[in-house]
């Protein structure tokens, strides 16, 4: 009895202990939110929450896979080229995805088969770049780099460059992009649920534990009995595969798939996740702070919208904001430093 | 000899939080002489160092360079007043030329202001001259070897005109041979008016090079004297200032059979067939300088790096190692030499730390249970001793004793049997030092079997029951407790008295 | 010194790898296609390099000090655009400005270096790793491309700057005898840079800026002035890639050069130059700038559809790479 209600109250205690480093973090977050809702009065409505979850869902998902692998000092560029072969893969074989270039048209299976394989797909990809930087040691930014180019090249092979598009979309695969549950959007959904779980791997399994040991240093791990190179190579796995999921999500959301789509967005993920306090440097960073980081662009992109400020304003001011919070960090870590050897 | 001095520095004081690192400590050096400063590990020696070379800034004392007083010392007016430091870990470029690494930030420029590449050979060709090295300048400093990278940190010293050269452990990467030539070097910079400060545990090559001595222990100042006038036996006297059997408890355990058991083990680049065994309640030391293949021992036997011959058997029973992991499911655990890079993680607190290499066996019902680690390491934290804020203090922010008490409970935590220890008081002071030997006594009480690596050799044979000495490779020479001596230990890690075969078969 | 000869061979491998397999590429597309070594199509090439070449020496730079410049290809076009819109004579031109040709150049390459400065403040001030400080700028810089070219043609937003100048033109497309002018411009800058890298103590230092960063502190050097030093003076490179696009295509886009950062780490990486920093020259770089140069216009000169070029292009980085870590690997052990 006594030992349930420890745990009860702890269980409180913690999630405050969980939010105490992202305080600072958090209440910028607020803050926006108060700002923006005296700027645009239907900023704080319902629907535009929900609108905010559904939109920043897709890249958030890729955020969740970013923290782990950033953890580990690595970083992935080739997640948006994931995402875009992802996209194709389903598309063209679901029933109703239809393309110019005959290929895409060939074989067309139930939803969730096609779902299944567009995430297989996804998981060789990331395991490719697992394998290139464990066993061939090239660094992560130069492999994934590579893999970018190539996973594009792919899409375009597969796709010929024509969009896939659907006539008609069938339901089962629109829920995914489109859908409600118990008034949530779907990809909303997915994305808490990517949370709950990127949450609880990192805090209360050995594989969690073991990344921030990799990150933290990587000969401390292997001298502790650490399978380095298994444990980076199931981080890409995951990354990768959350690319997909969220490049299939797109996909229905938009009901097309396209050879360009999610250019770009390796670097919008990694600035959100970097947002959220995890380090560059690999050891340092939770999944916490990457949610406060993603809604924290998410909040601004959207009252930058609500306000009808231009999107080049946007990302000016997106710049600014990951140079200014970075400094913040960077900055109140050096005058701490300096606390302790005074 | 020149009688002039040109160094001195007096009642220096430097306190860091909790700790009182130098007190009033007096050092004078000559022009033209080779003074060694002597000191077990966190006497303060590299403290007094870095507060000469402007690095640390004193807290009490004068420093003199040729009788003026030098009131502000940063970097910067240590090198214009000709102190050089060569420290252990070299800071040559290795991807830049010999020439270049001499003068780095000074390149010689024509009157255009280009840098005249030519006058930069040149040049280095002469300094390289004066060490006696014959390599071209041109060559990049990674194509060298270690002790022409020594040489060439020295060019660059004397590139910058320095008078006095701090040289810190300078043969401890070095072969026979090489010393041979450094000693040269040294005996030739003292003809030339250079002086330098020594700094080396090992106490016969101070015999050799140097013309006094100056002692700290614990920060404190203990005495400065001729070298002539004192015998290596003084020398340990004065650095560890007690008898060697207070300092060193002994365990009294019970010797048990043989535990671990290693066959004609050989690697590829270091190890050449090595046969060995440990048993329950032994602490098997193993000596030899460094470079002669101990650490590389240690690494191989717990799967850190390849074997590429040889069998290993725990508990009689033949067993397959390829990785730590599996090294640690027969219940072994390293503490590595190097604390900082390959035994702990800084940025991790101390319940993150213990509980590392057994994160395994807190998984209840498929998840990590948390407060079952905490309580576990709390444990470990009571039993050792550790002093610290609490388990969720970052272990960078302990002092170096306690880190190394970290290690050790995350090997106990993870229930091991066998520990192989590398180097287990290196950087830690004298009174932490006793707790971890004390530690070690009672962990073979326990029916423990422990491989203790160390380059001091006092330690070695007040905690060892049984030493094996490496030299190059191979094992050399196996000691009982009966028959230590510093001696016979140096002579076997100097390759001098090859083992008989008949030898060999006893140990197996 | 024997082995030690054999062994700085082996170091300077990576670079002649790159220079024969470059020969035998161009061998290769002249069997396959004879039209590949006309003089089109050799001045085809001769321009690629031209305009990644130029912006590649500054990468080179960033790259030695250890550092990286994602913002590259937004100050390329932000130069461009700057540069296109003072010029006053684009068409549904809004703006009042109108200045010579010189002028609009050196304006343009002015607030590439005030970019590339303002990088160099905020990595070394603020110590934001380099790779998220300038994927910030990179963000940020776009932006003002779109500032500039709306308050240009103000129009739809982000629409181009389409123009005529024979200053552009001349920098662009023009020709001195058969070398086009921004290839010349390319070998001037090659060797300036190349002087400043292997003859000037400020060259130097940014080796060892890269190689190690205390011992550059040691030695004296002023870290932080070098790396500010190398961010500004590469933005001034990649200014001009920028403003030699605009030249031939007489139009500044605003979205140009996306994505092109990529291009010229992987052309610094293909020469050699490790990622780490420290290590590498701008001889590699040229090499694998002809190399890119070479291969893209020789595919597509024997029509290999881009998709493929996009999957030979990520081979070719990987294999480049390991070839590199093969070799040191090789070096460290003899």
């Amino acid at each position: 009895m006594s030992g349930d209600k420890s745990k009860n109250t702890s269980f409180g205690t913690k999630i405050l202990l969980g939010i105490r480093p992202h305080l600072m973090l958090l209440a910028a977050l607020f803050l926006l939110m108060i700002i923006m809702s005296f700027i645009a009065p239907n900023f704080l409505t319902k629907g535009n929450m929900l609108d905010i979850m559904r939109v920043n869902s897709i890249k958030g998902i890729m955020s969740i896979g970013m923290t782990l692998i950033l953890l580990t000092g690595g970083i992935d560029l080739s997640i948006g080229a994931t995402f875009a072969v992802a996209g194709a893969v389903a598309a063209s074989l679901i029933g109703g995805g239809y393309s110019d270039y005959a290929t895409s048209n060939l074989i067309k299976l139930p939803t969730l088969i096609a779902i299944i394989i567009a995430l297989m797909v996804s998981a060789m990809i990331g395991m490719v770049n697992g394998v290139v930087i464990t066993k061939l040691r090239v660094e992560p930014f130069i492999a994934t780099l590579a893999m970018m180019t190539f996973a594009r090249g792919i899409t375009y092979l597969y796709t010929g460059g024509y969009p896939i598009n659907f006539k008609p979309i069938p339901d089962s695969f629109a829920w995914f992009g489109k859908g409600y549950f118990l008034d949530i959007p779907v990809p909303a959904l997915i994305f808490i649920i990517v949370v709950l779980v990127g949450g609880f791997v990192l805090k209360y399994t050995c594989y969690g534990r073991s990344l921030y040991a990799i990150g933290g240093n990587r000969e401390t791990a292997k001298l502790s009995g650490i399978q380095i190179n298994k444990n980076i190579c199931r981080a890409y796995i995951v990354m990768a595969v959350l690319s997909g999921l969220a490049g299939i999500i797109m996909t229905s959301r938009v009901a097309s798939a396209s050879a360009v789509a999610g250019e770009g967005y390796e670097m919008d993920v990694i600035a959100s996740v970097v947002l959220g306090g995890t380090s560059l440097a690999g050891g340092k960073g939770t999944i916490i702070g990457t949610v406060i980081g993603i809604f924290i662009l998410g909040v601004i992109e959207n009252g930058l919208n609500i306000l009808g400020i231009p999107t080049y304003f946007k990302i000016i001011i997106k710049g600014l904001i990951i140079i200014l919070a970075l400094g913040y960090h960077a900055f109140s870590h050096t005058s701490k430093k300096r606390k302790v050897t005074v | 000899m020149n009688e002039n001095i040109i160094l001195r520095m007096n009642n220096i004081s430097k306190s860091f939080p909790g700790v009182k690192a130098l007190q009033k400590v007096n050092f004078e050096v000559k022009q033209g002489e080779v003074h060694a400063l002597l000191g077990e590990n966190g006497a303060g020696k590299s403290t007094l160092l870095k507060i000469l070379a402007g690095a640390y800034t004193k807290d009490e004392g004068e420093i003199y360079i040729n009788g003026k007083i030098i009131e502000n010392m940063d970097p910067k007016t240590a090198e214009e007043l000709g102190i050089s430091i060569i420290y252990q870990e070299f800071s040559c470029l290795p991807y830049l030329s010999v020439a270049e690494n001499i003068f780095l930030g000074r390149q010689p420029r024509k009157s255009n202001g280009l840098i005249d590449w030519k006058k930069c050979y040149e040049d280095s060709k002469k300094l390289l001259d004066r060490v006696g090295l014959k390599v071209d300048p041109k060559t990049l400093v990674a194509d060298l070897k270690v002790a022409e990278q020594q040489m060439v940190e020295i060019t660059k010293a004397l590139s910058k005109n320095a008078h006095i050269i701090v040289m810190d452990e300078p043969t401890a990467p070095l072969t026979q041979r090489e010393i041979d030539n450094l000693f040269l070097v040294i005996k030739d910079l003292k003809k030339q008016g250079v002086s330098i400060i020594y700094v080396s545990h090992r106490l016969v090559e101070i015999k050799e090079i140097c013309n006094r001595i100056t002692v700290l222990r614990d920060g404190c100042y203990i005495g400065e004297t001729e070298v002539a006038s004192v015998t290596v036996q003084d020398m340990i006297r004065m650095m560890v200032g007690r008898n060697l059997t207070d300092m060193f408890p002994r365990s009294n355990a019970e010797i048990g059979g043989k535990m671990l058991e290693v066959d004609h083990l050989s690697t590829a680049d270091k190890l050449k067939d090595i046969s060995f065994h440990v048993r329950r309640g032994e602490i098997l030391g193993i000596a030899g300088l460094v470079g002669a293949g101990r650490t590389e021992l240690a690494r191989a036997v717990f799967g850190a790096d390849p074997i590429s011959e040889g069998t290993i058997r725990m508990n009689g029973e033949v067993i397959k190692i390829n990785s730590p992991s599996d090294a640690i499911s027969y219940r072994m655990g390293l503490v590595p030499e190097d604390r900082k890079r390959q035994g702990l993680i800084l940025r991790m607190n101390v319940k993150d730390n213990t509980t590392l290499a057994s994160l395994k066996s807190f998984i209840r019902l498929g998840k990590l249970n948390l407060f079952e680690e905490e309580k576990i390491s709390l444990t470990y934290m009571n039993k050792l001793k550790v002093v610290t804020p609490g388990i969720f203090e970052k272990v960078n922010n302990l002092s170096g004793g306690n880190q190394q008490k970290v290690v050790l409970s995350k090997w106990l935590c993870a229930n091991c049997s066998l520990l192989i220890i590398d180097e287990p008081t290196r950087g830690i002071d004298v009174g932490a030092k006793v707790e971890i030997y004390e530690l070690m006594n009672e962990l073979v009480r326990g029916g423990l079997g422990i491989i203790m690596i160390s380059s001091e050799m006092p330690e070695l044979m007040g905690v060892c029951d049984r030493i094996l000495v490496m030299h190059e490779g191979t094992i050399t020479g196996e000691l009982m407790r009966d028959k230590f001596s510093e001696e016979t230990i140096m002579a076997f890690a100097a390759g001098q008295h090859p083992e008989t075969e008949e030898d060999k078969n006893v140990r197996r | 010194m024997k082995i030690n000869l054999r062994k700085s061979l082996i170091c300077i491998n990576q670079q002649k790898l790159i220079a024969i397999f470059l020969v035998f590429m161009f061998l290769g597309f002249t069997l396959a296609k004879p039209e590949f070594a006309s003089s089109y199509s050799i001045n085809n090439i001769l321009c690629t390099m031209a305009l990644y070449g130029i912006a590649s020496l500054g990468m080179t730079l960033v790259i030695l000090t250890g550092g990286t410049d994602l913002s590259a290809g937004s100050v390329m076009a932000l130069s461009g655009v700057i540069g296109a819109g003072l010029l006053g004579k684009a068409f549904s031109a809004a703006n009042p400005v109108s200045l010579p040709f010189a002028a609009t150049v050196l304006i343009a390459l002015i607030f590439s270096g005030l970019i590339g400065y303002l990088n160099g403040i905020v990595i070394t001030k603020l110590k934001i790793a380099p790779f998220v400080a300038t994927l910030a700028m990179m963000s940020i810089a776009r932006g003002l491309v779109y500032v500039v070219a709306d308050s240009v043609v103000q129009g739809v937003s982000g629409s181009p700057i389409t123009f005529m100048n024979d200053g552009y033109s001349l920098l662009g497309q023009g020709k001195i005898g058969a070398v086009p002018v921004q290839f010349i411009v390319y070998v001037i800058l090659f060797l300036i840079v190349f002087v400043f890298l292997k003859y000037t103590r400020t060259g130097r230092s940014i080796y060892t800026v890269g190689g190690n960063i205390d011992t550059a502190k040691l030695a004296g050097i002023k870290t932080n002035k070098i790396i500010v030093l190398t961010y500004t003076v590469s933005s001034i490179l990649v200014g001009i890639s920028g403003l030699i696009l605009v030249g031939r295509l007489s139009s500044a886009s605003t979205v140009a050069a996306k994505g092109y950062e990529l291009d010229f780490i992987t052309a610094v990486a293909l020469g050699g130059t490790s990622v780490a920093g420290g290590r590498g020259s701008v001889i590699g770089t040229l090499l694998g700038t002809a190399f890119l140069a070479v291969l893209n216009n020789g595919l597509d000169i024997v029509n290999v559809k881009s998709f493929y070029q996009y999957l030979i292009k990520g081979l070719i980085l990987v294999f480049a790479v390991c070839a590199d870590l093969f070799m040191n690997k090789r070096v460290k052990k003899s």
